[in-house]
Parts: structure tokens; C-alpha cells; sequence
């Protein structure tokens, strides 16, 4: 079964080497993203993290986006960068080697 | 109805006006101190809302009769407002209305308590700085304004949508405030994020500085900067505010509602200055929508009677 990987990069420390399976996803609590290196994975998004409200719709809070998703493809290395922080005055760039199997 | 900017621009001032004398309610309004035989400005009057379904329908009336009515929508002084009517109510949807109103506040995660008032102390700069007549106040329990610490950068749900998210839920998110942040991200984050939930847009989004941006430029930044494709970038820096803001001001760059944007992105070559903390014209436009009008009713221990709704018939409604 794949699995949805929830990663808060800002409170815990990311390994060395972070792996995963093919079809596997991974969800980082980050403002921005994208794939540096390598094909076996691949962004999915980057999305506002939004709630369905108790009046039955979708609502968004006003702010930079909240979740950057990535999913793994193919076996194989990858390397990910990952943006936190606050996009319009300190972002900063994360830098995750992932190993795909 | 008239569109002489200037005569629109007379009235909002006078609307200010009125305003700030009631939201210093221990003067006269020509300035003299209260005395015995003095009018009570506490005594009985307070203004009861209409039912919802006849909102929209006051809103045109009253839009026929002055444009400067027009309920919060942004005023446009250069040319002839269009006015529709369902912006209105949608733009009712966001706004706590005039009614003074104090916002529980509680924490997702274990905050030391020195910690938690000091972050309430800066929403409530809306209140103690600008003078508006909604505040803040913790609780033990869970708050209107539910707040996180945790991933997920700063953000908050809009005006009124923060009664919709569900309870386990944060409306407010302050990643990694800690008692050591600098006072000037306090000033700088939180109020900015509790003008969110006043109901307050980014001012950035006005359409006068979104003008200023290069859109070419702004897709090679923040692709470069943060990954975000087109379409991301249109809604987080280009796209700008619609007929249904609450934005009653002249656009500001120095609003605490309005992001530092970098030189790098405009066609000038100046940066978009960004709010430090609330201005002078975050405060009016603050007051003026949130007047303290009806404090000293609610101080009287009528809360309850100023927000009750009289009703009737539909069958009664008067055709306006
Ligand atoms: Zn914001």
C-alpha cells in the first residue's frame, strides 16, 4: 500500500537520506518547492492548505501556500528542494536527498 | 445620486468625523467634558440590525439615496462606482459589522502563558493602537480565533469564515513564535494576521500597485524563489482585489495589510515598501468600520439586548 509521508520540515530534523517507495507521497508543511535533481520523483503541487468549513465549503486562509507535494515514480535517487519560512521577507531553502525503491 | 469625487470624499470625511466623536465617548463632540444635565450619549439608543433577507435590499436603497452608503465597498474617487448588489452581501459575509464585539483567542499546542498574552496583546494593537471597537481576549476554552505555532507559515482565515473552520482546527497560524521572535515581528506578522481576521484583504492586491508589478519579472522570481508556477503567482501577488473588497482607503504600501514586494519584480525597479505595523490609515479606515459606538451600551451589561434581532412578517416587508 503507498502511503501519504507528512513531513514538517521546520520542527524535525530531516535524515541524510530520506527513503521511500514508488507511489508513495509526500506532503512537506512548505511554502514553495521543486524537483532539483533526478526523475524518480516528481511535484505534484504546490497548494493552498485549505479545510472544508462546517457551512460546506472550501475556505482559504489568506497567506502563502502551505503544502508542497511530491510523489515517488520510479526507483531512483532524487533531490528536493523545499521553501519555508516567509516567502515576501526570509524563505528559506531546505535541500532533501531522497532515495526511491 | 451624485459621482462628484470630491462630494464623495467630503462625506466619507464626515463619516469619520461622526465616527471619532462617538469612539471618545467622554467628550462632547465640540470637544467640551461631560457634566451634570449633559446629554448621556450611554443612555438607550442603539441601532437594531435588519433581518438578513432585507440586508441586500437596504444596501441599493440606501446606495440610491447617497453612493457614499454603499456599505464598505471600496470607494473609488477617479471614476463612477458600479455598485452590484450580491457583492454586497457577499461582502457582508466577511465583516463582523458595526457592532462592538470581543473575539475569544485559544492555542492549539501547550503556550506558556507569558506567550500567549503577549500574542494577544498584538491583535488586540487593533483595538488599543487604531481604536477600533473589536478585541481580543483568551480563554481556556476554545476560542473563535484558534491559533497554531506549528508549520504552515503565517496565515488566517478572513473575517467571519474563521466561524466556519471546524473547531479542532486553527483559524490563525504564527509558525515559530516564540517569547524570543523580535518585538518587530510581532508587530510586523501577527497584526497583519489579525487584520485578516477583522476581514481586512491583502493591500498589495489594490490594483494600483498591483499595476507597478512586472508580470514577466514576478514569474521568474518567485519561480525561481519559491517554485510557484503562473497561475500561483497571479493569485498571490497579481491578481487584483474585486468589487467585493472591504478596502474603503486609498491603496497604501505602507498598510500593515500590504507585503514587502521586492524591486526585483516592478517595473521601476522600487520595491513595494510593505507595512511595518498599523499606520494612520490602517487606524481610520479600522475605527471608522468598527466604531466603538455602541461600547458603552454592551459596557452596560446589554450585550445581549444589542445583539438580538426584532422581526417580523415577511408579508410586512415595505417596498423601498
Ligand atoms: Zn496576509
Amino acid at each position: 500500500m503507498s502511503r501519504l509521508i507528512s513531513i514538517q520540515p521546520s520542527q524535525q530534523d530531516l535524515p541524510a537520506e530520506l527513503v521511500v517507495a514508488v507511489g508513495d507521497v509526500l506532503q512537506f508543511a512548505a511554502t514553495g518547492g521543486h524537483l532539483r535533481t533526478g526523475t524518480a520523483i516528481e511535484l505534484i503541487g504546490i497548494l493552498n492548505d485549505s479545510v472544508l468549513g462546517t457551512n460546506g465549503q472550501v475556505l482559504s486562509p489568506l497567506g502563502a501556500p502551505g503544502a508542497v507535494l511530491f510523489r515517488a515514480v520510479e526507483p531512483g535517487p532524487a533531490v528536493l528542494d523545499v521553501v519555508t519560512g516567509d516567502p515576501w521577507q526570509s524563505p528559506v531553502t531546505l535541500t532533501v536527498n531522497v532515495r526511491v525503491e | 445620486m451624485t459621482s462628484n469625487p470630491s462630494q464623495l470624499q467630503d462625506a466619507l470625511l464626515e463619516i469619520s468625523r461622526i465616527t471619532a466623536r462617538f469612539t471618545h465617548s467622554d467628550e462632547h463632540p465640540d470637544g467640551a467634558q461631560s457634566g451634570d444635565g449633559a446629554v448621556d450619549v450611554n443612555a438607550g439608543c442603539r441601532i437594531m440590525p435588519l433581518p438578513d433577507r432585507l440586508w441586500e435590499k437596504a444596501a441599493k436603497a440606501a446606495m440610491r439615496i447617497n453612493p457614499v452608503n454603499a456599505p464598505l465597498q471600496e470607494l473609488r474617487f477617479g471614476d463612477t462606482p458600479v455598485l452590484e448588489p450580491m457583492r454586497l452581501t457577499l461582502f457582508v459575509s466577511k465583516y463582523w459589522g458595526p457592532q462592538p464585539k470581543q473575539l475569544s483567542v485559544s492555542f492549539m499546542e501547550s503556550t506558556p502563558s507569558d506567550l500567549r498574552s503577549r500574542i494577544v496583546s498584538h491583535l488586540n494593537a487593533w483595538t488599543n493602537t487604531a481604536g477600533a471597537g473589536i478585541s481580543f481576549a483568551e480563554t481556556a476554552g476554545t476560542g473563535d480565533v484558534r491559533i497554531s505555532r506549528g508549520s504552515g507559515g503565517y496565515y488566517s482565515y478572513l473575517g467571519t469564515d474563521i466561524k466556519f473552520i471546524p473547531s479542532n482546527r486553527q483559524t490563525m497560524n504564527l509558525q515559530g513564535f516564540t517569547m524570543s521572535t523580535p518585538e518587530s515581528e510581532y508587530k510586523r506578522v501577527i497584526r497583519h494576521e489579525a487584520g485578516h481576521t477583522l476581514g481586512f484583504p491583502h493591500e498589495h492586491m489594490r490594483k494600483a500597485l498591483v499595476d507597478r508589478i512586472d508580470p514577466a519579472k514576478a514569474y521568474t522570481y518567485f519561480l525561481r524563489t519559491q517554485g510557484w508556477d503562473q497561475e500561483m503567482v497571479d493569485q498571490q501577488v497579481l491578481a487584483p482585489l474585486g468589487g467585493n473588497s472591504i478596502i474603503g482607503t486609498e491603496p497604501d504600501q505602507d498598510s500593515i495589510m500590504c507585503y514587502q514586494l521586492p524591486g526585483e519584480i516592478t517595473f521601476d525597479g522600487q520595491p513595494i515598501r510593505g507595512g511595518l505595523d498599523i499606520n494612520a490609515t490602517d487606524s481610520a479606515f479600522a475605527a471608522l468600520i468598527y466604531p466603538k459606538v455602541l461600547r458603552s451600551t454592551m459596557d452596560n451589561g446589554q450585550a445581549n439586548a444589542a445583539s438580538s434581532r426584532i422581526d417580523w412578517d415577511p408579508s410586512e416587508d415595505v417596498n423601498v
